[in-house]
């Protein structure tokens, strides 16, 4: 962490119900006066519908509280029409420090703070609940509506995590970010089970599109330090982005996680391509103008409602990532994100059910207890 | 209690009329000192409801109202000093189901930009705020200028809803872009929104119009049609019976399957 990533935050809100949790305290410690303790809700917090200021402004404040709902929830990728992955989410928060310009939390939030909820505990809790599938093929990812790794080095979440799956072997643990900070979690002990993955871009994109987020060389740094401590490292090429040297500037992406890594140290690759809901088109374009290759983008609208790049063309570019890989080592497994069945097959040829190094991925889940089926 | 008055001296009035006649236009009714609604006669009862909250009052005598019926009330309310201060813009959104917001109230600001036939097309097809979100992109004078020119379109060409919608968004995106108006007005009536796909997205016009359709036999007729993030291909066949159609389809299955 550096003076330029403390000082992009104006203020930490604080509720008085969580000032004594340990999350607290070091907020409260990192951020000294910016830290203020608050009765319940922030006076100017604002819900609903944000407009693009107050999407920005939700950058910059953060409130702890504690999160009374359920925290595990199955991957939004997970519906009908979809091939999906047995992907569970769990939210220790809600919005991202970082900004860039294809997210789909722009057209989701509803805060202008970003809220980071300090009861790791009950989530941990919950997590028990589910011992009933310590011998089925779970994944639990924590970076979905938040960061999992741009706000660890105060929150140290990642700790407890590694911590309590170092009892379930079985589970992998996944991180995924676009930050650099991984120092906090290379001395604990863990079982092999957990990924620290980094979803990327070629530079040009991080530059253009990615606000606030590591560069491509931090990533790629931050990611060797975690295959030196033996974690799993994971990709996640997505979305790519459609831009005038887009060929080069991923086969140069390419080329540096091969030159890096192996298929041995990489348990899973995935690609996607530029998708987002219609209504998030209006956020986008009002902060981001079209001086944005994500607004620029030349989209339709595809069987799941969100606006996607021309069939062809994604077909195009995920066989471009995919024969590059190939060429190296036919070991390395690569899945496609949130894509329909039928780029599946027009890319594999089949189904991801049937593409033998992601079987794991895709088998379904059965439980061992009838009651909880 | 609302009772019975005189013409009362120096009133104001409130200058908004819904596009929809109230039974109320019976009488004529004040609040405040201002007449708030028009009577279809000259001479009607007049009634002061200035005792009853003016969020109940307005909501009694305009009924539900469209998104730019709503705009024109906030507009004229606040233009009139003895209603403007009171009335709760949140309430009376929640009462109409809808949510005020920041995001609403800048909403109404870009509504000011627009002309007033661009408005009326919105009014007549019953626009809701997430139709008109494209509006708030445009930020420049620059941007307006092009918009206004373009504006009257919708009701010159009659759009309906959908094609409205998508046009808006064309043409926002493309004035962005820095196209000037006088690219974009509809060359043909029948297709305003493909001409303005074609600009806003060259590369797969391009793939779409290189794409060839292949050699059919006469009976059928065969046409690309680009279907969301898809590009088909339409097949249109002519049959005399059943038997006709079986053979004419096996036909097509043989020849699709050497091509």
């Amino acid at each position: 962490m550096n003076n330029l990533w403390f000082n992009k935050f104006e203020k930490v809100l604080i509720d008085k119900n969580v000032e004594n949790s340990p999350t607290a305290l070091r907020f409260i410690e990192t951020f000294g006066t910016k830290a203020s303790i608050v009765s319940g809700e922030p006076k100017d917090i604002i819900k609903g519908d944000l407009t693009s200021e107050q999407f920005t402004q939700s950058k910059k404040q953060i409130y702890l509280t504690e999160y009374k709902g359920s925290f595990f929830k199955k991957c939004p990728g997970f519906h009908k029409g979809m091939a999906c992955c047995n992907y569970f989410v769990l939210n220790l928060g809600f919005q991202c420090d970082m900004d860039c310009s294809y997210c789909y939390l722009q057209s989701f939030l509803n805060s202008n703070y970003l809220t980071v909820y300090t009861n790791i505990e009950d989530a941990l809790n919950e997590l028990s609940q589910f011992d009933h599938l310590a011998n089925q093929p779970v994944r639990v990812g924590t970076g979905e509506v938040i960061d999992s790794l741009s706000l660890d080095p105060v929150t140290l979440y990642s700790r407890q995590l590694i911590e309590f799956f170092r009892n379930f072997p079985q589970w992998k643990l996944e991180f995924k970010t676009k930050s650099h900070f991984v120092d906090q979690f290379l001395d604990c002990e863990h079982s092999g089970n957990v990924i620290v993955s980094w979803s990327i871009n070629p530079p040009a994109i991080i530059n253009g599109e990615e606000h606030g987020t590591a560069t491509f060389e931090q990533r790629l740094e931050a990611a060797l330090k975690c295959k030196q401590a033996g974690y799993q490292i994971s990709f996640h090429i997505d979305p790519m982005i459609w831009h005038p040297d887009w060929q080069e500037s991923y086969a140069f992406l390419v080329d540096q996680i091969i030159d890096n890594f192996s298929p041995e140290t990489i348990p899973y690759l995935s690609v996607g391509a530029l998708r987002f809901q219609p209504e998030q088109k209006n956020i986008m374009r009002e902060r981001f103008g079209m001086d944005s290759y994500v607004t620029q983008a030349e989209t339709f609208k595809s069987q799941d409602g969100k606006l996607r790049y021309d069939l062809e063309l994604r077909k195009q570019m995920f066989n471009f990532i995919l024969e590059r890989f190939r060429k190296n080592n036919s070991k390395w497994k690569i899945f496609m994100c949130m894509e329909t069945p039928e780029t599946w097959v027009d890319t594999f040829g089949h189904t991801p059910h049937k593409e033998a190094p992601l079987k794991e991925l895709f088998q379904p889940i059965r439980s061992s207890n009838p009651s909880r089926d | 209690m609302p009772f019975f008055v005189q013409n009362p001296k120096n009133s104001t009035f409130l200058d908004f009329k819904p596009s929809h006649s109230t039974p109320l236009g019976l009488a004529t009714f004040f609040w405040k000192n201002t007449q708030l609604n028009h009577s279809q006669y000259a001479e009607t009862p007049k009634v002061d409801l200035s005792d009853l909250p003016l969020n109940d009052v307005l909501s009694q005598l305009f009924g539900p109202l469209t998104l730019i019926e709503t705009y024109n009330l906030l507009r004229a309310c606040q233009k009139n000093e003895n209603l403007g201060p009171h009335i709760n813009w949140p309430d009376y959104f929640k009462s109409h189901n809808r949510f005020w917001s920041e995001k609403v109230s800048t909403l109404f600001d870009q509504f000011d930009n627009c002309p007033q036939e661009f408005l009326c097309w919105c009014n007549d097809k019953k626009l809701e705020n997430k139709d008109l979100l494209p509006l708030l992109a445009l930020k420049t004078e620059d941007h307006w200028v092009e918009f206004q020119i373009l504006a009257p379109c919708w009701q010159e060409q009659n759009l309906s809803r959908s094609d409205g919608r998508m046009i808006l968004d064309l043409v926002v995106d493309l004035i962005l872009m820095g196209k000037k108006a006088d690219e974009l007005f509809p060359q043909n009536l029948k297709s305003w929104t493909g001409q303005l796909q074609s600009i806003r997205n060259p590369m797969t016009a391009q793939r779409d119009d290189n794409y060839e359709l292949g050699q059919w036999p006469q009976f059928v007729k065969v046409k690309k049609q680009r279907q969301g993030d898809v590009l088909t291909q339409m097949m249109e066949i002519t049959f005399l019976n059943k038997e006709d159609l079986q053979s004419k389809l096996k036909r097509l299955i043989d020849r699709s399957q050497g091509q």
